[in-house]
């Protein structure tokens, strides 16, 4: 053990909750930042990336989990931990992933940017009786996270054919369909990132690498990449500091003010459970909440489809009832994740073989689907082990191997709506075949979903208003130790209807004005709020002197 | 001498922890095969179970991946063969695991061995095309359930036909990365590979690049979400 600094705040992860929180509050008080993966500080333009950085797009290991082998969960940019879904096999375990680099999941997403439901907010208090988490109180951070995220929208001739020609035929069947929107900026549409949820290469990707973390170390602050946090240092119920490993030594850092942690959905807990904490409160690593997803791949006439490479995801739309309501599952359309790489393609009509299968595979360049998440499954998993040995249960298939009710009927519900929309555009051949008899489909579902896991883990140190049902409390304090913030998806209190990017920047956001102005002493001229009204202010000046 | 049954477990181990596996052999057990006919399933010994599997390994990509218009795997032989079971099964089906490999070049073995064994016809290697055609078709559609065999069948035909699927489409030679490179340019490729039959452009060249780019520089953008989205 060597070495001592101390700090107003630590910051123990730089993803999309701790890179976006410190960037707004390195300006008011002694930072430290803390990554267990790697940073290229060169300057990155958007579009173009720097030399380092292009270098990921081949040098990414994804890691895979074994629970025999020392080498466990040591990808090279990511966590990698097993998550038992299946309870009819329960040694089968997906690998499920969390980003391990400077920006986290924010440099790893696909760049979409969704907004959660309005019903959404309404959920938060009935699930733990979080007060203040209202829609209207997250509206101002939401549009703060999009100023400096430059979310957007592209107009519709850089979109690719099959998402115009959805839109149209969704539209004309009924079903409402919504652009998409995106933090990519000046993307090039290379095709490359987006087939392993890799970081762009080219940097268009606006992840807090490139916005918020500059902008703390421009403010004073100080980053450590490659530092390993291993526990949060607590003393007479306070937190005090950290400990955590860097290039083979130990070191402890104090913080005088706060310690936060934002190690994702899965990496909080498990640092908190590595600090001792869950004996404290038995609702850590509680709660987990995940979205389930599965693609549908199709073949259309011709074979200029799928743009130049790849896919992109230019609409969404839910999948909606006949009554007209909307069911909780989500459609990104003409994603088609299995044709973006012939050797995954290639499993594609796996007891084909000969020339039949050959023929298949000639159609590529006709491929194009859609990827479908459902929501709100009517489940909860947990998470427990250690950072070096967890285990993460997400049980969502029952003992027969089928997929929950209610996450079955509105996943296949999906497919199917999907499949007239793609019928309607001449698609021939889907994959998995919604015409299907249901014992077939619901099979080849639940194989899909337990064997590929959940996405977008959330609520696993969430926040409520007692410590009785949650973690930490509404401005994401915990209930149980002092100076210690939690401030990633783990804090959310029920489950969103999106991909959970933005929410994570909106909370992180609030949660930056509460430690400005509550533990660092800024004034009330830092918030979002206020920023919003210098805006304002600024645009009618500017209107008044044209 | 390697236990074959420690081998056959080890293989069920590290291929069942394969999502993308599970997916089509959930249920099965080598394992179980083995206990019911002992050795004699596997054949007479062989000094060199790499070799022999090389064979089958190589009959089977021939099968599922014929030469006709374009290249198949015979273009590409003994190389594809050699790192399709060598490097990319071992590697990435089998992660590396020695012990795992072994078993699944039993079961590889057991896919040849096993016809004349239950009077089915002869083994793979003697069969005719169409007969392996056949032998395949009968083990993807479950047909040796009542023959105690289909277990062991399915884990070596089916890691067989995703193994020589995959190889051929990885833009089997050309398919290493550079992993210094900023770019990965694809070469022209003669005989064409699985790539180029799926006309698929792979990565983005430097040429390519600036030309996207400039494509792309001046587009415009509409900031902010879609706010004629009633939900959110």
């Amino acid at each position: 053990m060597s070495m001592v600094e101390t700090y107003d705040v630590i910051i123990c992860g730089a993803g999309s909750g701790g890179g976006f929180m410190a960037g707004e509050i390195a300006a008011h008080g002694s930072l430290l930042i803390l990554d267990a993966g790697p940073y290229f500080p060169e300057e990155a333009a958007p579009g173009i990336g720097s030399p380092q950085r292009r270098k990921l797009a081949t040098q990414m290991n994804l890691g895979t989990w074994l629970p025999d082998s020392n080498e466990s969960n040591h990808g090279r940019l990511f966590f990698t931990y097993p998550m038992y879904m299946d309870q009819s096999n329960p040694f089968s375990a997906t690998a499920q992933r969390e980003p391990r680099l400077v920006g986290g999941g924010s440099a790893i997403n696909v760049g979409a940017w969704l907004r959660p439901r309005v019903v959404d907010f309404d959920g938060f208090e009935e699930e733990t009786g979080v007060q203040g988490w209202g829609k209207s109180d997250f509206e101002p951070h939401f549009r703060r996270a999009e100023r400096i995220l430059h979310v957007h929208r592209d107009p519709r001739e850089y979109w690719n054919k099959a998402s115009i020609l959805y839109e149209q035929i969704a539209l004309d069947m009924g079903i409402p369909v919504f652009e998409e929107a995106s933090n990519r900026h000046r993307c090039i549409l290379c095709g490359h990132r987006l087939n392993a949820g890799m970081p762009c290469k080219y940097d268009s990707l606006m992840s807090t690498a490139l916005t918020q973390i500059p902008k703390a170390i421009q403010n004073g602050a100080t980053l450590l990449d490659n530092a390993k946090v291993l526990r949060v240092e607590i003393s007479n119920g306070t937190a005090t500091g950290v400990t955590y490993e860097r290039n083979g030594e130990t070191f402890t850092a104090n913080a005088r003010k706060l310690v936060v942690v934002s190690a994702g959905a899965m990496g909080t807990p498990l640092l908190l459970r590595d600090s001792g904490l869950h004996s404290l409160n038995s609702n850590i690593g509680q709660y987990l909440r995940a979205h389930p997803g599965v693609p549908i791949d199709v073949l259309l006439p011709g074979d200029d489809w799928n743009s130049d490479r790849g896919y992109q995801w230019n609409i969404y739309h839910h999948v909606m009832e006949e009554n007209g309501e909307a069911l909780d599952s989500v459609v990104h359309a003409s994603a088609g994740f299995p044709a973006t790489t012939p050797w995954v393609a290639a499993a594609f009509k796996i007891g084909l073989f000969g020339r039949p299968y050959k023929d298949v595979m000639r159609k590529f360049r006709g491929r194009a689907g859609a990827f479908i998440f459902e929501m709100k499954p009517a489940i909860h998993g947990r998470v427990s082990g250690s950072v070096d040995y967890p285990v993460i249960s997400y049980p969502i298939a029952t003992t027969t191997g089928v997929l929950e009710p209610k996450t079955l009927s509105e996943l296949v519900a999906g497919l199917r709506q999907v499949w007239e929309v793609y019928r309607e555009m001449g698609a021939y051949s889907a994959f998995p075949n919604a015409d299907d008899p249901a014992p077939i489909l619901h099979q080849q579902v639940s194989l899909f979903i337990t064997t590929s896991g959940a996405l977008h883990p959330q609520g696993t140190c969430r926040a409520g208003s007692d410590p009785s049902n949650s973690v930490v409390d509404a401005n994401l304090m915990s209930w149980d130790v002092g100076n210690l913030m939690c401030c990633d998806a783990s804090v959310v209190p029920n489950h969103i209807s999106a991909n959970p990017n933005s929410m994570i920047m909106a909370v992180s956001s609030r949660a930056a004005d509460f430690v400005n102005t509550q533990i660092l002493g800024a004034g009330p001229e830092v918030t979002a709020e206020a920023e919003e009204a210098a805006l304002a202010a600024e645009a009618a000046q500017e209107g008044a002197s044209q | 001498m390697t236990n074959i049954r420690e081998s056959l477990i080890q293989m069920e181990r590290v291929l069942t922890r394969r999502a993308f596996f599970v997916n089509v052999i959930k249920g099965a057990s080598a394992v179980a095969v083995y206990d019911r006919f002992g050795p004699k399933i596997f054949g007479d010994p062989v000094e060199d179970p790499l070799s022999r599997a090389y064979e089958i390994f190589g009959a089977f990509g021939r099968l599922v991946i014929p030469v006709d218009q374009d290249p198949g795997w015979a273009t590409f032989e003994p190389e594809i063969t050699e790192y399709g079971l060598g490097t990319y099964v071992r590697q990435v089906f089998t992660l590396g695991n020695d012990l795992a490999f072994g078993g699944l070049l039993q079961a590889i073995n057991a896919f040849n061995e096993i016809p004349p064994q239950i009077d089915f016809g002869p083994k793979f290697l003697e069969m005719s095309l169409a007969a392996r055609a056949d032998y395949l078709t009968k083990v993807l559609a479950g047909a040796f359930e009542y023959d105690g065999v289909q277990d062991i069948l399915s884990f070596g035909g089916v890691f067989m036909l995703l193994g020589v699927k995959q190889t051929f489409f990885l833009n089997f030679p050309h398919h290493l990365a550079n992993p210094d490179a900023e770019f990965q340019d694809v070469l022209g490729n003669t005989p064409r590979t699985g790539w180029d039959i799926m006309r698929f452009k792979g990565p983005v060249g430097a040429d390519e690049e600036e030309r996207l780019r400039a494509r792309n520089a001046d587009s415009p953008e509409l900031p902010g979400v879609d706010w004629g989205n009633p939900f959110i």
